[in-house]
């Protein structure tokens, strides 16, 4: 019984790839630049999903089995300029540890693997541009395929790992959605849509995920910015959403799976000089409707750089 | 009191005199070395994020007569100051500008050249030397302005060097092919 409760609720770690793999000048969420740092710098970052708050139905409820979820995902994304400032192609690789402990019988068990996780080819094209003397107004649609490249069958002493425990889905999916991008002077607002379809593998299908992210980014210092390049600082708020449908596992739709969430992410950003910047985020949840009963996210953060060296 | 309103008017007429005559007086004379530096300054629309400008700094470096560049992102401008001897290609120009990804708007370009007569029309020729040492010859149209006929009172004969600095805009292709010139709304020349 317990072991069953376990498996259903490490379910919701499906959630986690949609978090890890978005990107952008704003932390969390992509931008509509295909240029820059956008078009050619190699990005990556440290993220860190922590969630040992048990939910039912809504409602935050006793953790017996003290269960705690630990997700560490250090993706490499590495952009391809094809046609200038129109025309991107991202390749994006996870390296993943992930790992659940619980509390049975008075004994701390620990269960989970590490290693790469499943493949992203990525496009990135802007279909449309209005620049002016003080701002710009880009729109670009990103969308691409995930590989079953990471390893989604692994095993350990209770026998084969949880589908949301494994390094990858097995599955070959796709996802896409457009990106509007806005800048005025110190004022960056960014708006992304992406719905992810998730395809069977080994007779499971994790949940579609429909994400929508929102960002404000202000650039604090300098107040004036000259001359490039100049090292600079940009404050970032983001609002970043999740609607999830339940998995289905040998064609029945498992009920502990799927959900509501929106996280609120206040994050920093220092652009140190023309081709490296440092950033870093905290994600806290201000909404979580989960199915059934889950663990619910109780903080992320992430932590990265990008670098330009082509 | 009649004396002082008399010297008061004086005063003003001189001020204003100064005022009216002094761009007059100082267009065409002598400028400092800064004021003669050959350059191409481009508005750069949507020239707003510091991360972006990297792809336009790249691009821009790409033109091969291109010495170095200042990108300033307050006044939303590129300015190329081109290699000794070299002439920068306003085409290149726009084209690494919008491949860097943002819009060109206005070039304002700073360039020594012989003030001569092309196909009966008053215009600049530069000479310049090529990447692979060859010598290029670059011809802007010079557009009918009171900068203009101050210039061409002030040359002494055609194939007089001149030093101007002007908006250039792209003229009409000439015939059947894909060549224009660029015509140049002078807004100061130095006799050189």
């Amino acid at each position: 019984m317990q072991i069953k409760l376990t498996l259903k609720l490490l379910i919701l770690f499906s959630i986690i790839p949609v978090v890890s793999f978005s990107q952008g000048p704003p932390i969390n969420t992509n931008t509509a630049f295909v240029v820059g740092l956008e078009g050619t710098a190699i990005r990556t970052f440290g993220k860190v999903v922590s969630k040992a708050s048990l939910y039912q139905n809504g409602e935050k409820i006793t953790n017996d089995l003290d269960q705690q979820v630990t997700v560490f995902a250090l993706p490499i994304m590495v952009p391809y300029e094809v046609i200038p400032n129109k025309l991107v192609v991202i390749g994006v690789i996870p390296f993943l540890n992930k790992e659940m402990n619980m509390t049975k019988e008075g004994t701390r068990q620990s269960r989970g693997d590490s290693g790469w996780g499943d493949l992203k080819l990525l496009a990135k094209y802007q279909f449309f541009q209005k620049d002016t003397r003080s701002s710009t107004l880009r729109m670009t649609f990103l969308g691409g395929i995930k590989l079953p490249t990471g390893k989604y069958n692994a095993s350990d002493a209770e026998g084969p790992l949880p589908r949301p425990l494994q390094l990858g889905s097995g599955s070959f999916d796709i996802l896409g959605g457009p990106i509007i991008t806005y800048v005025r002077n110190r004022l960056g607002i960014n708006a992304e849509v992406s719905f992810r379809k998730n395809t069977e593998a080994d007779n499971y299908r994790f949940g579609d995920i429909l994400s929508t992210n929102f960002v404000l980014g202000y650039r604090i210092l300098p107040k004036v910015y000259e001359t490039y390049p100049s090292p600079y600082a940009t404050a970032f708020l983001e609002l970043l959403s999740q609607f999830r449908g339940r998995d289905r596992e040998n064609g029945v739709e498992l009920e502990d799976t799927g959900g509501k969430v929106v996280l609120l992410s206040p994050g920093i950003q220092f652009v140190l000089s023309r081709t490296f910047l440092v950033e870093a985020s905290l994600q806290v949840p201000i909404f979580q409707d989960l199915n059934g009963t889950q663990l619910g996210i109780d903080f992320s953060s992430t932590f990265g750089i990008r670098w330009l060296i082509f | 009191m009649k004396t002082n309103n008399i010297g008061l008017r004086i005063s003003a007429l001189i001020i204003l005199a100064t005022l009216f005559i002094s761009p007059f007086l100082f267009a065409g004379e002598p400028a400092g070395k800064d004021d003669l530096k050959p350059r191409v300054t481009v508005q750069v629309d949507g020239l707003t994020c510091p991360f972006c400008a990297y792809g336009l700094e790249k691009r821009i470096q790409e033109i091969p007569a291109v010495e170095q560049s200042i990108i300033n992102l307050k006044k939303g401008t590129a300015e190329l100051i081109p290699k000794e001897g070299q002439h920068i290609d306003i085409d290149k120009v726009k084209a690494a500008v919008i491949a860097g990804g943002f819009t060109p708007r206005e070039i304002q370009v700073a360039v020594a050249g012989q003030f001569i007569e092309w196909n009966g029309i008053p215009a600049l020729s530069i000479i310049s030397t090529s990447r692979e040492d060859k010598k290029v010859k670059t011809i802007y149209v010079l557009k009918d302005n009171s900068q203009l006929k101050r210039l061409k009172a002030s040359v002494k004969s055609s194939g007089q060097k001149v030093f101007i600095t002007g908006i250039a805009s792209e003229a009409p292709p000439l015939g059947h092919t894909d060549h224009h010139p660029y015509i140049v709304d002078i807004e100061s020349f130095h006799i050189l």
